[in-house]
């Protein structure tokens, strides 16, 4: 039983080139490189970041994040442990690591934005 | 509005990797080199015992290759590094010590652990290194160019300074001489960060890892060229430096010579890390010229010629073969995740290790009963394989003319605008892949979960395309954040909860 949750693009679509412009379906901006996470990172910061989106996606996502990413369980551990297909479980995990690395990347924008801050987002 | 990129990649690399520059210099300046057949001739070698010292030594590598990959994977390849610098001055020292075949050829199997120790660890720490500091891979071609220059320089003048040495003092001097040195080394890699990319999946156990590395090198269909690329490139690489000097031997000619051609052959490391990232491989023209002079230099090995043509011959072939092996190194790297890096170059390294060995003694026998010229078909046949592969790899890929001018990605990279996208993408029918999909595709990808052809156009897109490789590596920051996240000691009730959605019916909204 596929939910809303289930469908969908993982990116939003308007990054991408439409199917009538040149280069159809290529990055109309690239993705902003992020800071290098040793050197301009103050410790900790970042942990806060992911812990923060992790709390915000759906339920079954976060369950499956949970265990492959943070506990670093395999793929056939989670499917079996979750009694889902392979498939399921890597759409899930895809959408919950693509919500989380926007979230990231909305972080790092607005922190570009105020440089010397750095430390709260307001 | 695009923020400005961040102005660190270049000289935060370029100072990161100074240390790694500095230890690799004082790690190839070994002194005996240049005098080792002299040395070895001294202790009661003779031609047929080399080849026999050359196989032994081939054989221990491979066995040390694939552990010291996963223990650079797994563990530290600093660590692993510092270990190679020890067998080396462990190597030395026996090496000096040795009265007769058997404690030498004890002294080359511990300069083979040091060999296997060293080779995939330094690609791998390098490419890390560039792409944590810059984000992208792009310019790793570039700094292992600057590496394989480095270990050339150390490698010219320490065959210039240790022939020279060697002729005042004796060959066993300049053993000894190296252990110092090479203990120096140790110091220089303490310096150097290590890169921390390859952790990201610390969490998968050792078995799984040496699955992934073992499927990835085995079942990976679109890898089977690159590698066979990479086996044929080493080989013919060791069999010039193995074996070169014994034309000069067939020739007679006078030693003062041997210290001068070493040198030039040595030099091919650097000038091809020079050359690396200047010469288009992927690009028609330069493509066609590289492998028309490859072939005509191993077929002048084939003929008697003086010791100058011979020189230029070796020379030339050893050149290209390095610029090709350092862009085919550069294809591999880019179709294989960071953590399982380094254990697929050292599993490429033993591959090439187990074909040198076969070829090691049967070109040692065949040059000691019909001449080195004759034996040097063995050259030809693997220069042969190089050609081929990289000229069907080429037209695989690219079915229409290669595009004459690729956008460098630098360029547009300034600006962040507009796409770096090359068109010769569009009219290929197995790699048009877009972005938009590339984005989804991204865990299968990490999972080793795609099949074959899918697998094969994200692969090919990637290195077309900015935006894409950044995204993969902000995927992957992005897991390796998590992973870092304090492991959860969940209570079993919160488990319950975190798996309920899983468990219960589903509820209405």
């Amino acid at each position: 039983m596929p939910t809303h949750e289930d469908a969908g693009p993982t990116v939003d679509p308007s990054r991408f080139r439409g199917p009538d412009e040149p280069y159809a379906g290529h990055w109309r901006e690239f993705p902003a490189s992020w800071p290098s996470l040793e050197q301009q990172m103050p410790a900790g910061e970042m942990r806060v970041q992911v812990a923060d989106a992790l709390v915000r996606l759906p339920d079954r996502e976060r369950a499956v994040m949970t265990l492959r990413d943070i506990e670093g369980r395999s793929a056939a551990e989670v499917c079996s442990m979750l009694d889902i297909s392979a498939r399921e479980q890597r759409l899930l995990l895809h959408r919950a690591r693509a919500f989380v690395r926007a979230r990231l990347e909305e972080y790092f924008k607005a922190r570009q934005r105020r440089p010397d801050t750095g430390e709260e987002l307001a | 509005m695009t923020a400005p990129p961040i102005p660190r990649s270049s000289t935060s690399l370029r100072r990161r990797l100074t240390p790694l520059y500095i230890a690799v210099f004082l790690q190839g300046f070994l002194l005996w080199v240049p005098v080792e057949k002299l040395f070895m001739s001294e202790i009661g070698f003779d031609p047929a015992s080399v080849g026999v010292m050359a196989a032994a030594y081939a054989a221990v590598v491979p066995i040390i290759e694939i552990p010291s990959g996963i223990l650079a994977d797994r563990w530290s390849r600093r660590g692993v590094l510092i270990i190679s610098s020890a067998a080396l001055m462990l190597c030395s020292l026996i090496g000096g010590l040795s009265t007769n075949v058997a404690t030498y050829i004890v002294s080359a199997l511990v300069l083979g652990v040091y060999f296997a120790m060293y080779s995939g660890t330094l690609d791998a720490v390098v490419y890390d290194t560039v792409l944590e500091e810059t984000g992208e891979s792009e310019i790793f071609e570039k700094r292992i160019g600057r590496v394989r220059l480095v270990e050339a320089i150390a490698l010219v003048v320490s065959s210039l300074l240790g022939g020279w040495l060697a002729g005042l003092f004796t060959p066993r001097l300049m053993y000894f001489l190296s252990v110092p040195i090479a203990a120096l080394s140790i110091v220089g890699y303490l310096w150097f960060r290590e890169p921390r990319l390859h952790k990201t999946e610390e969490a998968t156990s050792l078995r799984s890892q040496l699955a992934v590395t073992y499927r990835t090198l085995t079942q990976r269909g679109q890898l089977r060229p690159i590698i066979a690329l990479a086996v044929l490139t080493a080989l013919v690489l060791q069999v010039i430096f193995e074996f070169g000097p014994l034309w000069l031997v067939a020739l007679a000619a006078p030693a003062v010579l041997y210290g001068p051609y070493w040198a030039a052959l040595i030099s091919t490391l650097g000038l091809g890390g020079l050359l690396a990232g200047k010469v288009q491989l992927n690009r028609l023209v330069p493509l066609g010229t590289t492998v028309g002079l490859m072939i005509l230099a191993s077929l002048v090995l084939t003929r008697e010629a003086g010791v100058a043509i011979v020189t230029i011959a070796q020379v030339v072939l050893a050149l290209l073969i390095v610029l090709a092996s350092i862009h085919v190194t550069r294809l591999l790297h880019d179709k294989v995740s960071s953590t399982v890096r380094s254990g697929v170059a050292s599993g490429v390294g033993a591959l090439s290790w187990i074909a040198f060995l076969p070829s090691a003694l049967v070109f040692g026998i065949v040059s000691k009963q019909t001449g080195v010229q004759t034996a040097s078909w063995i050259i030809v046949a693997a220069t042969l394989g190089v050609a081929i592969l990289f000229v069907t790899m080429a037209f695989g890929r690219h079915a229409e003319p290669m595009i004459e001018e690729p956008v460098p990605a630098m360029e547009t990279r300034s600006s962040d605008r507009g796409h770096a996208w090359n068109l010769r993408g569009s009219s290929d029918l197995v790699s048009d892949l877009t972005c938009v999909e590339f984005v989804e595709l991204v865990t299968a990808f990490l999972d080793g979960a795609l099949d074959p052809i899918t697998e094969r156009r994200l692969v090919d897109h990637l290195p077309n395309c900015v935006g894409c490789q950044r995204y993969l590596d902000q995927f992957r920051e992005t897991i390796q954040a998590l992973g870092d996240l304090p492991p959860q000691s969940l209570s079993s009730k919160d488990r319950e909860a975190l798996l309920a959605p899983f468990r219960d019916p589903p509820r209405e909204p």
